[in-house]
């Protein structure tokens, strides 16, 4: 199956600004990999993040604290497999649902990520509302989102939708993105 | 030509110049010029005709208040031009005139002005009700004041949107507003400064050597403070509950105008004072202008006003005007200081005020008139919050009374101070705004899951100990004669608003309503004080009991297309999708989804499925993955029939109804493995589902081992029928068996597709032919749909869309929950008896639907065939009794069937008609009835199902 390529619903890698450090890339190739406490367990303590909250492991892997009980691993390498192994150790505790193909994911990374982020979406962008590391879930462009601030150099968001919102999420964010100086090529044109 | 020399504190770059025209002929302005300024400049008097009496109108308050200037540029009607930059070669012109501004015909409404007083509307408009849609509504939008929209030409205008939280919002950027953002953000406060002027600064930027000093000092200190955020050309429109905050941000270099919706820790209001005209006969005549309108006009954009003035001074300010009328080289040709009892008592002149009438009977030569008359509080923001303010004689003006906690007030508008008091004032009040919202951040911070934990105490409430500012007496200078407008943008006399008051209508509200006194654009801005001082005159009330009018937002008119914003329709694509649009599809927009409708003839796509094979993108289908332990449970709540005993491996069929008893939504429910379900539901009634199963789980049985997934996109749904589907999938499928004995219907595997692994193979079918149905890892979904393309060549596989799919179902009548069904529709209507289960102890519905199977007048879901078999009714034709109008159903679904090649319908009608071989009629849109027949069943193709069960 190696061989058969993987289809983003995005058709570009990224979208950069000219002159100011902005960029929009697709990351829907990523591992992603939902974990669920079953019934009446209690595994914030066991990951060692706790709701709100996310944390880089050393293999790559981004641990997110999505939803009270609930957890999405993000790792930029193909290992869902290896990923899902590795987790079914929890047995019944926990349920696991593979998300790779069913969730789009992208990131705004720049100085000006917040501010592009908060012509879409009605969250607190400042630094003490969201540092970096928070997870949270929100409405981006009137779609249901999970984002992430997993800063590099940079502050960086990542987020993710429904696989089926992806390419519309990203021409939203690509549109709130012009004013930061996001070149858009027409064919990503919003309108 | 009325340019000044350079003056010391002009806001216009003289080294850039800007055409336009106005009224079709060229004019030049400089940068900075607001369209106003640069028409006035030109010596340009008029610039509206009035809305009812079509009165010459120019500047009276040079700012966005101005009733007179409102003009239309380029396709935008209704532009304020005395806020509005002038832009390089933009098109300008006066709005509602004919033939031309100078000569208006609608000048002939004041021969009949005594008859369109106040309430004219009502009075005269009620009799005979036959004219009013007929004749009046069409004669009165004639006269409708206001621009022109281009309908013929798409708008160039873009908005936009922006959310904010900032710890405080200071509305007004002068001095006290200044102060009180620097004090907040120098506490650590996140401030946002709007300014609804295009700088900072209040009435400073039109003051003398020092107040412009002072003014700049601020404006370093704004610019240096990494806290504040400014937006000038700016209104806060509105404050809703918990300081929720609408702010419009003009002039955007991205947007026209945009629409910033603020959460706001504390809102800090601090507008100054908007300056009152004076009520007396001929106040409106162009010549007449308030004292900040001439001072703006010469201080910022260096425009003299007039040659010789008459100036009626009740106040320093008014005072100050006169230095600059005198600067800029205007003769003062009389001083009238209302404190000293002197009033003006008319101006008179055609089409520019040419002599003024004192009370001491004198009559003075002078093409302008500027009035210091007063002050009106903008309170809006504070009415907004609750807060009723209260009217101090002495001071001849309103006062804030009571704020909330999170609202407070500073500068002009809460008393009277020089620079130094109102800015420890403002300053003093930004302390307190940062100490609020500083602790209502420290709760969000805890609160918040994400946020980060601020590790620190709460800071300590600071009480409010400010010094209160001083009020200034001031004389009450409202009106001098009854004579003269109080209403310039809706033309309302002094004697409208008597007579209102003599008819009954002698409450403000009453008034207001009546007359359409304040409900113009200027919004109550320029005429709300002056409207209840006549009144309280009228009735001979004191003005404190008179009360103001109710301040609702917007503060300012707000364009919609500001409101509407940047607008989100979200739409959902298949993995699939575009190679359909390569392929020619024509896009289907079904919901959110975009679908392929058919890729050129739908008629044959469907044949093709039946002859051969076919492949349809259904991934819109919704798709709920199930774990746990009492799936099954949740299951047996939410379906009508059981599912404990579902083996591995095996699919069954399940209608959801609501708590009415109502169907919902309807699909098929595989057991993948113990723990573990994959439920697919309607491609419309996926996320009602999602919140169905979620909502139960949570309030009626939390205690249930159920994990809910949807995993509609990520599972692309390809559907493969036709006779050589099975032959097809062999071809590609490696690790399932296919044959009828080992893959009987409504069964269910996972398995390899094309080399792709975790896929789901479903023997099911829509379509009446053999059938299966893959759900393919979406990253891999085109390689998957090629390689069916591809290996099925020789077996006449060709893709299908929707309408070949809706023809298909229709043949095998099979029927569609919200097309066939309706808001009223239970399981006997559509035969679904068996599927219902009453002896379970509960589910959702269980009392109306056992209620609905004793009811014996249902409608009945039938198939039904026209006579003539060329005739297709239309969906939601009437079927009726006979030749009478007796409505007895309505067609619910209706092709033309390829396969039969006759017309085919699914129904909904009343039980008496429901048996097999009964007659019916069918009402045609056209209004011809054609008679049709009832069949056994829904299906009118292969009703046995030889053709799927092999």
């Amino acid at each position: 199956m190696s061989s058969i390529p993987f289809r983003t619903p995005i058709p570009v890698e990224a979208l950069q600004s000219d002159d100011r450090p902005l960029e929009l890339r697709d990351r829907s190739t990523y591992t992603k990999i939902l974990l669920r406490e079953r019934k009446g367990e209690d595994f914030s303590g066991e990951l060692g993040v706790k709701y709100g909250e996310s944390k880089l492991r050393t293999d790559g892997t981004l641990v997110c604290g999505s939803r009270p009980g609930e957890w999405t691993f993000y790792n930029p390498s193909a290992v869902a497999n290896s990923l899902i192994q590795t987790l079914e150790t929890y047995g019944d505790r926990v349920a696991i649902t593979n998300l790779t193909h069913g969730r789009a994911l992208m990131s705004v990374e720049g100085n000006s990520a917040g501010s592009l982020l908060e012509k879409i979406c009605n969250i607190d962008f400042s630094d003490a509302m969201v540092p970096d590391g928070a997870s949270f879930s929100a409405s981006v462009g009137a779609v249901s989102c999970d984002l992430v601030r997993a800063d590099s150099d940079q502050v960086l968001f990542l987020l993710s939708c429904e696989r089926s919102f992806g390419l519309y999420l990203f021409k939203v964010l690509a549109d709130a993105g012009k004013e930061f100086g996001l070149i858009v090529p027409p064919e990503l044109d919003l309108h | 030509m009325l340019r000044l020399p350079q003056q010391e504190n002009e806001i216009i770059n003289r080294s850039i110049e800007l055409e336009f025209t106005w009224n079709g002929k060229p004019y030049t302005g400089y940068e900075g010029d607001t369209i106003a300024s640069a028409l006035a400049a030109s010596g340009v008097d008029i610039f509206s005709r009035s809305m009812k009496y079509h009165r010459p109108r120019g500047i009276m308050t040079a700012n966005h208040w101005d009733p007179g200037l409102a003009v239309q540029v380029d396709d935008e009607p209704n532009v304020r031009s005395g806020s509005r930059r002038l832009e390089a070669n933009t098109t300008v012109s006066a709005q509602n005139v004919w033939p031309s501004l100078e000569h208006d015909l609608g000048t002939l409404n004041k021969a009949v002005g005594r008859f369109i007083s106040s309430g004219f509307y009502y009075k005269t408009f009620m009799r005979p009700r036959f004219f009013w849609n007929h004749v009046y509504q069409r004669v009165l939008r004639k006269f409708a004041p206001g621009g022109k929209i281009h309908w013929e030409t798409p708008s160039t205008s873009t908005y936009d949107k922006r959310y904010v939280h900032p710890d405080v919002l200071v509305a007004g950027g002068g001095p006290a507003g200044m102060s009180a953002a620097i004090s907040a953000a120098n506490e650590g406060a996140s401030v946002l400064l709007v300014e609804m002027e295009s700088d900072l600064g209040g009435h400073l930027r039109w003051g003398n050597t020092s107040e412009i000093s002072n003014m700049k000092s601020l404006i370093k200190e704004i610019e240096s403070n990494e806290n504040i955020e400014v937006l000038t050309d700016s209104t806060v429109t509105g404050r809703y509950d918990h300081n929720w905050v609408s702010v419009m941000q003009r002039s955007h270099s991205i947007a026209r105008e945009r629409l910033v919706k603020a959460r706001v820790g504390t809102l800090v209001v601090a507008p100054g004072l908007i300056e009152r005209p004076y009520i007396f006969k001929g106040n409106d005549i162009p010549g007449v202008m308030l004292s900040g309108a001439a001072r703006r006009l010469i201080n910022l954009w260096a425009v003299k006003p007039g040659q010789r003035a008459v100036v009626f001074t009740a106040n320093p300010e008014g005072d100050s005007a006169i230095g600059d009328l005198q600067k800029a080289g205007v003769e003062i040709a009389e001083i009238v200081d209302a404190r000293k009892g002197q009033r003006i008592v008319a101006a008179e002149g055609k089409k520019r005020v040419e002599s003024v009438e004192l009370s001491d009977g004198r009559s003075v030569d002078a093409d302008l008139v500027v009035v210091a008359a007063g002050w009106t509080a903008p309170t809006s923001l504070l009415n907004m919050a609750g807060d009723k303010p209260e009217y101090d004689q002495k001071a001849a003006r309103y006062f804030p009374k009571e704020l909330p906690d999170d609202v407070l007030a500073t500068g002009g508008i809460v008393g009277n101070g020089n620079f130094n008091t109102i800015c420890a004032h403002g300053s003093d009040t930004g302390k307190i705004a940062a100490n609020r919202a500083l602790k209502l951040r420290h709760q969000r911070q805890t609160s918040t899951a994400w946020a980060r934990n601020p590790n620190i105490p709460a800071p300590e409430r600071i009480e409010d100990l400010r010094n209160s500012l001083v009020r200034e007496e001031h004389p009450e200078c409202y009106y001098s004669t009854n004579e003269g407008f109080v209403d310039f943008s809706e033309d309302v006399k002094y004697s409208d608003l008597v007579q209102a008051a003599q008819e009954g209508f002698d409450s403000i509200e009453l008034m207001k309503r009546y007359t359409t006194a304040t409900m113009g654009p200027a919004q109550g801005k320029l005429e709300t004080v002056n409207a209840a001082a006549v009144l309280a005159n009228s009735i001979g009330t004191p003005l404190a009991e008179i009360g103001t009018t109710i301040w609702r937002p917007p503060f300012a008119p707000i364009t919609l297309g500001a409101l509407a914003g940047r607008i989100f329709e979200p739409t959902r694509r298949s993995a699939l999708q575009d190679w359909h649009e390569e392929h020619g599809a024509a896009p289907l927009l079904a919901g959110q989804w975009v679908r392929p409708d058919h890729y050129g003839d739908a008629s044959a796509e469907a044949l093709n499925v039946r002859n051969n094979v076919g492949i349809i993108d259904v991934t819109p289908l919704g798709k709920i993955e199930l774990q746990g332990k009492d799936v099954s449970k949740l299951l047996d709540q939410v379906y009508t029939n059981r599912w404990g005993s579902l083996s591995i491996g095996k699919v069954r069929y399940g209608v959801m109804v609501g708590e009415d008893g109502v169907i919902s939504d309807d699909g098929v429910t595989g057991r993948l493995d113990d723990d573990r379900w994959l439920m697919t539901t309607t491609s419309s009634g996926a996320g009602a589902v999602w919140e169905k199963l979620e909502d139960w789980l949570q309030n009626t049985s939390n205690d249930w081992d159920v994990c809910i997934t949807p995993v509609t996109g990520g599972l692309t749904s390809i559907n493969v029928a036709g006779p050589n589907s099975r032959s097809l999938l062999e071809k590609l499928v490696s690790d399932v068996d296919l044959s009828s004995e080992s893959f009987p219907y409504f069964s269910v595997r996972e398995g390899t597709v094309a080399e792709v692994e975790n896929c789901v193979i479903w023997r099911i079918g829509f379509t009446g032919e053999l059938s299966y149905e893959l759900h393919i890892p979406s990253g891999y979904a085109l390689h998957v749909w090629e390689s069916l393309l591809l290996a099925g060549k020789d077996l006449g596989c060709a893709p299908f869309g929707v309408e070949a799919q809706r023809i298909l179902r229709l043949e095998k009548g099979h029927f569609i929950v919200g097309q066939d069904t309706d808001g009223l529709t239970k399981a006997p209507t559509v035969g679904l008896n068996n599927l219902v289960k009453l002896d379970k102890d509960d589910m959702v519905g269980l009392p109306e639907l056992a209620d609905s199977f004793t009811d014996d007048q249902l409608p009945v879901l039938v198939a039904v065939q026209t006579d003539d078999p060329m005739v297709v009714p239309e969906e939601a034709a009437q079927i009726l009794n006979g030749s009478s109008n007796e409505i007895l159903g309505r067609v619910t679904s209706s092709r033309m069937s390829p396969t039969l090649k006759r017309s085919i319908c699914l129904a909904q009608v009343a039980p008496g008609i429901s048996q097999p071989d009964s007659k019916i009629t069918i009402l045609l849109a056209s209004g011809e009835r054609v008679s049709a027949t009832v069949l056994s069943g829904h299906a009118h193709f292969d009703p046995s199902g030889s053709r799927q069960n092999v």
